[in-house]
């Protein structure tokens, strides 16, 4: 029995491909860390972690989401992830969990204290998952039993989730879906990309309503990201198709809690492009103010930029280019909290992997130059702004030194 | 006595013949995109960069192994997945009748190698090379053309 279950743990582990260390190369002394995670007397801890996502609770203490061996780890850290307390699994029954850079478990806690989460339970074809959400009513000791939130439950592709919990208590999830895909194969007829689809929870997260759709023709393996704007409904981003192959982006804001308004193009860099970018969005609101910030590698307009807008996604300023294309600037993270902004990514210069960040402190308009926060000479996370009152944080997990929680500026 | 020496050396021969007939999954490093390129000086060639994880790279591996890549022309096929793959990624290039082409896998850190490569790759797939004869390079994101291979089908058979 015991080995059977270590038989499935090694073998979820192999089985994630695209994870952010599991193919850790063997000629790097420092990745031998990385590469004993993958032993059969491994246990779950955040080193070994793939894929570890944040957020505060309102009493400042930082929940860490991650995958390892067919499980979602919880833990909690009061002392900005010095210490953390010992990982609480999840889901009971192990389940292949994606855990890559765009596809990773997500948390998120509520007006009371309630600990929700949601991740990709991996399905058996390629390209497939379930979006999986469970939630824990007592200070994360243990999670109700998990439930699926797509309601169209063929074998194919119900991935790329992101949500959100407002003051409320109101769950917005959204995510990729394949099933008008699976519907017009069926029909003999073709669909281009997925679907943008959500679902609203009204009983903290018990169960979720029927899914709705907002957009068809999606791209298909990037990440979503949404905000909460000043009415606690939800912003959605997502990489769209647009014609017959351009990959710009998406945004959709919400009239009420039931009715998404229409879609609007975020980003006109018209790449036009049969691949797959894994490389997605994000978006932060606060003070009234949309901050976006995307990739494209257009043969005209390529790297990273960023755009706001002051009217609830009326208008957007004109893109403002970051980071240092020849660098391989990438995997965009951005947070508002009132008039300051801050951007984090990573550059690559030949030898190391660079965490930079650049800040605001005017809402967006002007902009500091980058700093250089942390380097790794090995294989790295995407970086993720989290954000507790007036402070900022980057997180973000490296094969050779593990996990970090990096103040990125003081108050202004 | 010597009749057996000489036997086991031929079946030590054979089995030495079978392990090399059969598909190497060669590593890639930092240096071996110049490697590449530089064995296959003066010579138009095929770079082809794909993952198990990207669904049109299934597309473009048929149409090549429909082409005969490798066999009618120079073509040299790099998968970005990690050697932990190598089973899954020999299995697909033989699914595709890719299995006599010459064939690596990275073997580092991604950007690292990306960056050896071309610096404004991000990693989107497949990325294709088209080296013409005097080594010019053309890059190609995305699905490969069927057209665009026509230069090396004229071209013919790679070099040994």
């Amino acid at each position: 029995m015991r080995h059977a279950s270590l038989l499935y743990t090694l073998a979820a582990v192999l089985l994630l491909p695209n994870t952010a260390f599991a193919a850790a190369g063997h000629s790097h002394g420092g990745e031998a860390a990385a590469d004993a995670c993958t032993g059969p007397e491994t246990v779950a801890s955040l080193n070994c972690a793939l894929a570890p996502t944040g957020a505060f609770d309102e009493q400042g203490r930082l929940w860490l989401a991650w995958a390892f061996g067919g499980h979602v780890y919880v833990h909690r850290s009061d002392d900005r992830g010095e210490t953390f307390t010992p990982p609480v699994p999840v889901n009971r029954i192990p389940e292949r969990v994606a855990a890559d850079g765009e596809n990773r478990p997500k948390i998120a806690v509520g007006p009371e204290g309630t600990v929700y989460v949601s991740w990709v339970k991996r399905l058996a074809k390629p390209y497939t998952g379930d979006v999986r959400f469970a939630r824990s009513t007592n200070g994360g000791r243990t999670f109700s039993e998990p439930l699926t939130v797509n309601d169209h439950r063929d074998m194919t592709s119900h991935r790329f989730e992101s949500f959100a919990v407002n003051k409320r208590g109101e769950i917005f999830i959204a995510w990729l879906d394949k099933r008008d895909l699976v519907a017009a194969e069926r029909d003999g007829e073709q669909y281009n990309g997925a679907a943008l689809y959500y679902a609203v929870s009204r009983d903290g997260g018990e169960s979720f309503g029927a899914n709705r759709k907002i957009a068809d023709h999606t791209c298909e393996c990037c990440r979503t990201a949404m905000a909460l704007d000043g009415d606690g409904l939800p912003v959605v981003v997502w990489r769209h198709i647009y014609g017959a192959n351009i990959r710009d982006h998406g945004l959709v804001r919400f009239e009420d809690s039931k009715t998404p308004a229409e879609p609007v193009r975020l980003s006109h860099d018209q790449w036009q492009i049969d691949a797959c970018p894994h490389h997605g969005p994000d978006i932060s609101i606060d003070a009234g103010v949309w901050h976006t910030v995307w990739f494209n590698n257009a043969p005209q307009r390529h790297g990273l930029f960023y755009a706001r807008s002051t009217d609830r996604g009326e208008r957007f300023s004109t893109p403002l280019p970051v980071g240092n294309y020849e660098a391989a600037a990438s995997h965009p993270a951005v947070l508002g909290i009132g008039e300051r902004v801050w951007l984090a990514w990573k550059e690559f210069d030949g030898e190391r992997t660079q965490l930079l960040v650049q800040r605001s402190y005017d809402g967006g308009a002007n902009w500091s130059e980058p700093d250089v926060l942390a380097t790794t000479a090995g294989r790295s996370d995407h970086p993720q702004l989290l954000g507790h009152q007036d402070e900022a944080f980057v997180s973000w997990q490296t094969a050779w030194e593990g996990f970090h929680l990096l103040p990125v500026g003081a108050p202004k | 006595m010597s009749r057996r020496i000489m036997l086991t050396g031929l079946i030590l021969l054979f089995a030495t013949a079978a392990v090399h007939a059969g598909p190497e999954l060669r590593r890639f490093d930092s240096d071996s995109y110049q490697a590449i390129v530089e064995a296959h000086r003066g010579e138009p060639f095929l770079l082809v960069f794909w993952s198990l994880e990207c669904p049109p790279c299934y597309k473009e591996l048929q149409m090549l192994g429909e082409a005969g890549a490798g066999e009618a022309f120079a073509a040299v096929f790099v998968s970005t997945d990690g050697p932990a793959e190598e089973a899954r990624i020999t299995e697909t290039m033989q699914r595709f009748g890719l299995e006599r082409a010459e064939s690596w896998v990275f073997d580092g850190n991604p950007p690292q190698l990306r960056f050896s490569i071309d610096r404004t790759w991000y990693g989107e797939l497949p990325k294709s090379y088209l080296f013409d004869a005097s080594h010019q390079r053309k890059a190609i994101t995305g699905l490969l053309e069927r057209a665009a291979i026509d230069p090396l089908l004229e071209h013919g058979a790679p070099s040994e």
